[in-house]
């Protein structure tokens, strides 16, 4: 220990520290909980502060380091309570705060760029920003908080960031986007709006409101599961497998038992071996159970073989060392080929594992499903004109939330089991804790704070098990928080797959028939595995009409990272595929790629016939024509037309365009893709909420839904506020608990606006009813229908009106007593799709093969934008992450199963200096079933950037790649055979 | 099992010496590779840590002649900001780390890791970069070696022996070019070009080999023998070292 002096925060202080006490961890220790953990290297910046007025990462600064500096924190800028700075406001202001993980650190660095640079440029912004990744916005909204910023501590007031109403095209078709006055003086960061006739005017949806959030996360304020001080915490670390597939003979913990500080050594032989799923989804989970909390056998690198709690992060490192574990090594399979392929090692060969499709052939699946019989599907391929066929390859990639995966749990005064954690299904994590830690559902508490990006990847119960079993085992709080390598390596990533298509075609370019078959990877467990391939079958053949479709999946288990599920969820697979056939398709038909796509692509009250032949509970045996769902809304066309303006489609073709002048080596192309999604899962994705009205007149919203920093509570908000006629302001939300909160799937499959939403209006408007009824009698209205609730006050017809919290003391202190409050749960039988057009225009030198994507255009249909910030900033998001897919990403391991690239500088996510502008349009659609309008918006804008990459690498060169990512190597290759790869002489 | 067993800050580069031929000494200029490998590596090596920062090595000074002195300890980003460092090499140390690792990162660290996609130490190498390196027991001034002689032949630098400054010459024009998965990307392949005032060519190229190399001319690129990995195999680097390589001097020429 050393004592050290630092200035913290405008404050000497002295304090005691380790020498191997990183400036990080004595920083949470003292308070500053802004500062976050996102890797051992500090290079994703969550744990960005300022040491002498520079922007450092306390991640790999040791503690001693900072001995005699001055350091400042988030927590140096608060002016005072519900006040903010002028960076803190323009990050609230502009939308840029998502899961808000990082924000500490944006607001940091902002601060040391405005005091040497008080007029930055974007560059030197972007530059300022580069090393803090965020997974989450696109960085679009970051850069406009940074300018608005130097706006405000110049005294200047810019206006608020709302969107830029945009005229309809494809009903008007004369009026044109430039025609509008005042756009070139719009912020990029502002939402384009095309506005649908069919939408009533609003007093709160349809807003850019604030996040409900901002002050706690802007702040840094306690808000993530980490940020809780337990007394008599331990410290959890995993030991995992060095072997992509061994059996592990024997485990000798007597010497790690016997360090000093360990408080339990957990394995498979001290563990009672319970099969589950890991994945969270609905009762009952899908099959196969082929996990267990720790097994005698691991199937990849990094799978767990056992867990230590001890007094600190290093005794529990240094006993996972002293574990003696003999391994039987066993040949790995590291393809869904040589998985497949007759003699191939078995990854799951224990007699105990059910609802394997076949083990011995390493199939965790196979999934088929058709709209026509085998012959019928023959004949239409006979039928066709032309038949075309291609074979299209995708790459795991990992989610990179930059919070990792982190759990605290410990026993309440009632010894109930309590578990903090950063995950998207607490409810479901609860539900199948319950048998692995032999407690009854009601002794476990699982509670979601805020969290810093999830994706997918904490859809599932990846950790809270272990901590359970840890918590159990000691009786003492437990924490567990994964590094990032093992962020990379043992939680999830996306399904690899093989995707080919069969593709018959009549002379006037209409599909007849289409075949897709998948080989998909799902690594060492089965998790999601069936339901991510049936959406890929579903995606792949559902945004065309076709009269002939059919489906085949083979679901292979492999010794790699585990697969799951991912924002998109086996879409971006499908529509790499799909969308880059189609346009291979329209050039060898000498057709328009938007054209070949106009002729086929569905309208409302077309048939998504695949559908219930591979719905998430599997295909319905017997389809009658009522299992068929419609499209209902459907704003695609307008879509499409607004982002071929905005993108500049009619340069294509143009040499002095796509050959510029000066570059010999650089060609320019301009490509495109469409996607469609769900709105949760029909029938199976439920939510439920309550509102009750408080003093003031205000209310507390507890809706079992999980934000996940998608912005998901301030849309509830703002539902719940246009219903009782107050600002989102008014409504308190608390989301995501088991114990305080109602039942709600969690944060997957698109649902939270459009299924829990949808139980936050009917819990509303179940508690507009009792406060209209009172109102009418304290108002002495006959009739209480008259009544309307606006602006805090109940206001009759006769305009007379009486505020709401009036009415609230009424209920509650004076007559007739009461709580007022409301509580529904809502099912869709519908699952209505939101659409998107995407489009990208790249630069491709064709001497190098790099490709750079200068601007992405995404025009989405999400119905009604409840809040139209939060889901633009939820577009640019989806679209930054699907450019790594289809530029840089992928999980690359050698021949023996191990990583090359689990850290970020390797696998490289974009940043905020090499992310491309983008200009996201919202087309309004009005969803009857969906609340105020809303469909879903959170997963459509990942699907189809990469395919609009690649064909407009395609449209630069000629050269057709299907194989992601698009690295430069690889397109260099495949220009190599082309004359395409000649620059101009 | 603590991982760090003693921390020092010397105030003299002698002081620094004498605690560097400890055992189990090892040099922190900011942190950002060895603090990041103490804490977050697989290594279980426990460490005495000489924190190089109160040394004094902090400054940029000009030579006569055009010779420019940097010290160990400068920074990356106070490469970037000084306007007496030639562009291409304020450029490439503004390549070499993002924002947050820019103020922590020194150029004594740079060179010492020697990291074989260092655009950073291809500029170096293309100015003409020579590296001081004090030695217990001998006036550091007579250790001074050319960078290219300390990449081939001298690293990794243990035991007592300290990086104090990298002397470039920053005459003539120069430039570079890379190719990465995106622009900001650390380079697969990078090459820097010069043109010295005298008219002779230096060319420079990382992702080429075990560490950056200076060649004699565009004609040696097809002699490289790069390592491949999972960002570029030995023949895709060969064939973009002769592309930017090309451009480069093609840029300067």
């Amino acid at each position: 220990m050393m004592e050290i002096s630092i200035d913290l925060n405008g404050a000497g202080r002295k304090v005691e520290v380790g020498l191997d006490e990183s400036l990080l961890r004595l920083l949470r220790r003292l308070g500053c909980l802004s500062v976050r953990y996102g890797s051992s290297t500090g290079e994703t910046g969550a744990a960005a502060v300022l040491v002498d007025g520079d922007l450092v990462s306390a991640e790999v600064m040791l503690a001693v380091q900072a001995d005699g500096h001055r350091v400042e924190t988030l927590e140096s800028l608060d002016p005072g309570t519900a006040e903010l700075h002028p960076i803190q406001q323009a990050f609230v202001e502009t939308g840029a705060l998502q899961g808000g993980y990082s924000a500490g650190a944006m607001v940091l660095a902002t601060k040391a760029l405005l005091e040497r640079r008080p007029d930055p440029s974007d560059e030197e912004i972007r530059d300022a920003l580069s090393g803090i990744l965020d997974r989450e916005t696109g960085y679009v909204k970051v850069l406009e908080a940074v300018r608005r910023a130097a706006a405000l501590l110049h005294g200047e007031k810019p206006p608020p960031l709302a969107p830029l109403v945009l005229e309809p095209l494809t009903t008007s078709p004369t009026t044109r986007r430039g025609d509008l006055d005042g756009e070139e003086s719009v912020s990029p960061a502002a939402p384009r709006l095309v506005p649908s006739v069919d939408v009533p005017p609003m007093a709160v949806v349809g807003k850019p409101e604030r996040k409900v959030d901002a002050l706690r996360m802007v702040k840094g304020h306690e808000a993530f599961a980490d940020d809780v001080e337990l007394r008599g915490l331990l410290h959890a670390k995993i030991l995992r497998s060095p072997y992509a597939h061994a059996r592990i003979r024997s485990i000798d913990d007597s010497a790690a038992r016997a360090l000093p500080g360990v408080h339990a050594v957990l394995h498979y032989g001290n563990t009672a071996r319970v099969k589950y799923a890991s994945g969270g989804q609905s009762w009952p989970n899908p099959k196969p159970y082929d996990q267990v909390s720790f097994d005698d056998k691991v199937r990849h690198v990094g799978d767990r073989v056992a867990a230590v709690a001890a007094e600190s992060p290093e005794i529990a490192e240094e006993a996972c060392r002293l574990l003696k574990v003999t391994y039987d090594v066993l040949p790995p399979v590291l393809s869904a080929k040589e998985a497949i392929a007759p003699g191939a090692p078995v990854v799951h060969d224990e007699p105990d594992t059910e609802g394997i499709y076949d083990a011995s052939r390493n199939l965790s699946h196979h999934i088929e499903g058709q709209t026509v019989p085998d012959d019928e599907l023959a004949e239409a391929f006979a039928r066709a004109d032309r038949i075309f066929e291609e074979t299209f390859s995708v790459q795991a990639v990992q989610h990179c939330p930059i919070e990792p995966h982190v759990a605290v749990g410990w026993l309440d005064g009632d010894e109930r089991l309590v578990i903090r954690t950063s995950n998207q299904v607490p409810f479901h994590t609860r539900r199948m804790l319950s048998p692995l830690l032999a407690l009854p559902v009601k002794s476990i508490r699982v509670i979601k704070p805020r969290i810093g990006g999830g994706f997918g990847s904490k859809q599932e119960m990846v950790i809270e098990d272990v901590v359970g079993h840890l918590v159990l085992a000691t009786g003492r709080p437990v924490r567990l928080e994964l590094t990032r390598e093992e962020e990379f390596v043992s939680t999830r990533r996306r399904h690899s797959q093989t995707l080919t298509f069969r593709t018959g075609v009549s002379s006037d370019g209409k599909l007849v028939a289409q075949d897709l078959s998948v080989l998909a990877d799902t690594g060492a467990y089965g998790t999601h595995g069936f339901t991510v391939q049936s959406l890929t079958g579903q995606r792949g053949l559902s945004q065309y009409n076709c009269p002939a479709k059919r489906f085949r999946c083979d679901v292979a288990y492999t010794n790699r990272p585990v697969a799951g599920a991912f924002r998109g969820y086996g879409a971006p697979q499908a529509l790499f595929a799909l969308e880059s056939h189609l346009d291979d398709i329209a050039r060898q038909l000498g057709i328009d790629p938007v054209e070949l796509r106009r002729r086929n692509w569905v309208r409302s009250g077309d048939p998504l016939d695949i559908v219930p032949r591979l719905g998430e509970r599997g295909a319905v045996e017997e389809v009658r024509p009522e299992d068929i769902p419609r499209i209902g809304s459907c704003g695609l066309a307008e879509c499409v037309a607004q982002g071929l303006v905005a993108i500049g489609w009619e340069r294509r073709g143009d040499p002095s365009w796509s050959r510029p002048p000066g570059r010999p080596s650089i060609r320019r192309g301009i490509g495109m893709g469409l996607a469609m999604q769900g709105s949760g899962i029909p029938l199976v994705d439920m939510g439920a909420a309550s509102i009750k009205m408080n003093d003031d007149g205000s209310f507390n919203l507890l809706a079992g839904a999980a934000d996940i920093g998608t912005g998901a509570d301030t849309a509830l908000a703002q539902i719940a506020a246009e219903v009782l006629g107050v600002t989102p302001a008014d409504i308190v939300v608390y989301s995501g608990d088991t114990d305080v909160t109602p039942f709600d799937v969690g944060a997957y499959a698109s649902s939270t606006t459009y299924v829990s939403g949808m139980a936050v209006k009917k819990a509303a408007e179940a508690a507009r009813e009792r406060i209209v009824a009172r109102a009418a009698r304290l108002l002495g209205v006959e009739d209480a229908c008259e009544i309307h609730l606006r602006d805090h006050h109940a206001v009759g017809a006769d305009g007379r009106s009486i505020s709401l919290e009036k009415i609230a003391l009424n209920a509650l202190h004076t007559e007739d007593q009461e709580q007022i409050i409301g509580t529904a749960s809502h099912v869709s039988p519908d699952s209505p799709a939101p659409f998107a057009a995407q489009f990208a225009e790249v630069e491709v030198d064709v001497e190098t093969g790099q490709v750079t994507v200068e601007k992405v255009v995404t025009a989405v249909d999400c119905g009604v934008a409840v809040n139209p910030l939060g889901a633009s900033g939820q577009v640019e998001g989806a679209v930054a992450q699907a450019l790594g897919y289809a530029l840089t990403e992928e999980l690359v391991l050698d021949d023996h199963g191990r990583p090359l690239n689990a850290r970020f500088g390797p696998y490289w996510i974009l940043r905020s200096d090499d992310a491309p502008p983008q200009e996201v349009i919202l087309v309004e659609t009005m969803e009857p079933s969906g609340p105020f309008g809303a469909k879903s918006v959170g997963e459509v804008a990942i699907d189809s950037v990469a395919p609009a990459v690649r064909n407009a690498v395609l449209d630069a060169t000629g050269v057709a790649i299907d194989e992601l990512p698009l690295t430069p190597e690889r397109v260099w290759r495949a220009l190599q055979t082309s004359s395409a790869g000649d620059a101009d002489v | 099992m603590e991982r760090v067993l003693a921390y020092a800050r010397p105030t003299t580069v002698e002081a620094a010496l004498a605690l560097l031929e400890r055992p189990r000494a090892i040099a922190v200029g900011g942190g950002t590779s060895v603090v990041a490998d103490l804490l977050g590596g697989s290594s279980r090596q426990q460490h005495e840590i000489v924190d190089l920062q109160a040394l004094g090595l902090d400054r940029i000074e000009r030579r006569g002649g055009g010779g420019l002195d940097i010290g160990a300890t400068v920074t990356l980003q106070q490469l970037v900001d000084s306007g007496d460092v030639p562009a291409v090499i304020r450029e490439a140390a503004r390549r070499e780390r993002p924002s947050t690792l820019r103020n922590q990162a020194t150029l004594g660290g740079i060179v010492a890791t020697g990291e074989p996609d260092s655009e950073l130490i291809a500029a170096l190498l293309a100015h003409d970069a020579a590296v001081t390196i004090a030695t217990k027991g001998v006036t550091p001034g007579h250790l001074r070696h050319a960078l290219v002689k300390v990449l081939d032949e001298m690293l990794p630098l243990t035991g007592a022996h300290l990086v104090t400054t990298v002397s470039i010459d920053t005459r003539g024009k120069s430039a570079a070019f890379r190719t990465g998965r995106t622009e900001a990307d650390r380079p697969i392949v990078a090459a820097v070009a010069r043109v010295t005032p005298e008219g002779t060519s230096r060319l420079a190229l990382c992702g080429v080999g075990d560490r950056p190399v200076l060649i004699g001319g565009l004609e040696e690129v097809t002699e490289l023998e790069p390592p491949g990995d999972f960002r570029g195999s030995p023949d895709y680097r060969r064939a973009l070292a002769a592309v930017l390589a090309r451009r480069a001097l093609q840029e300067v020429s």
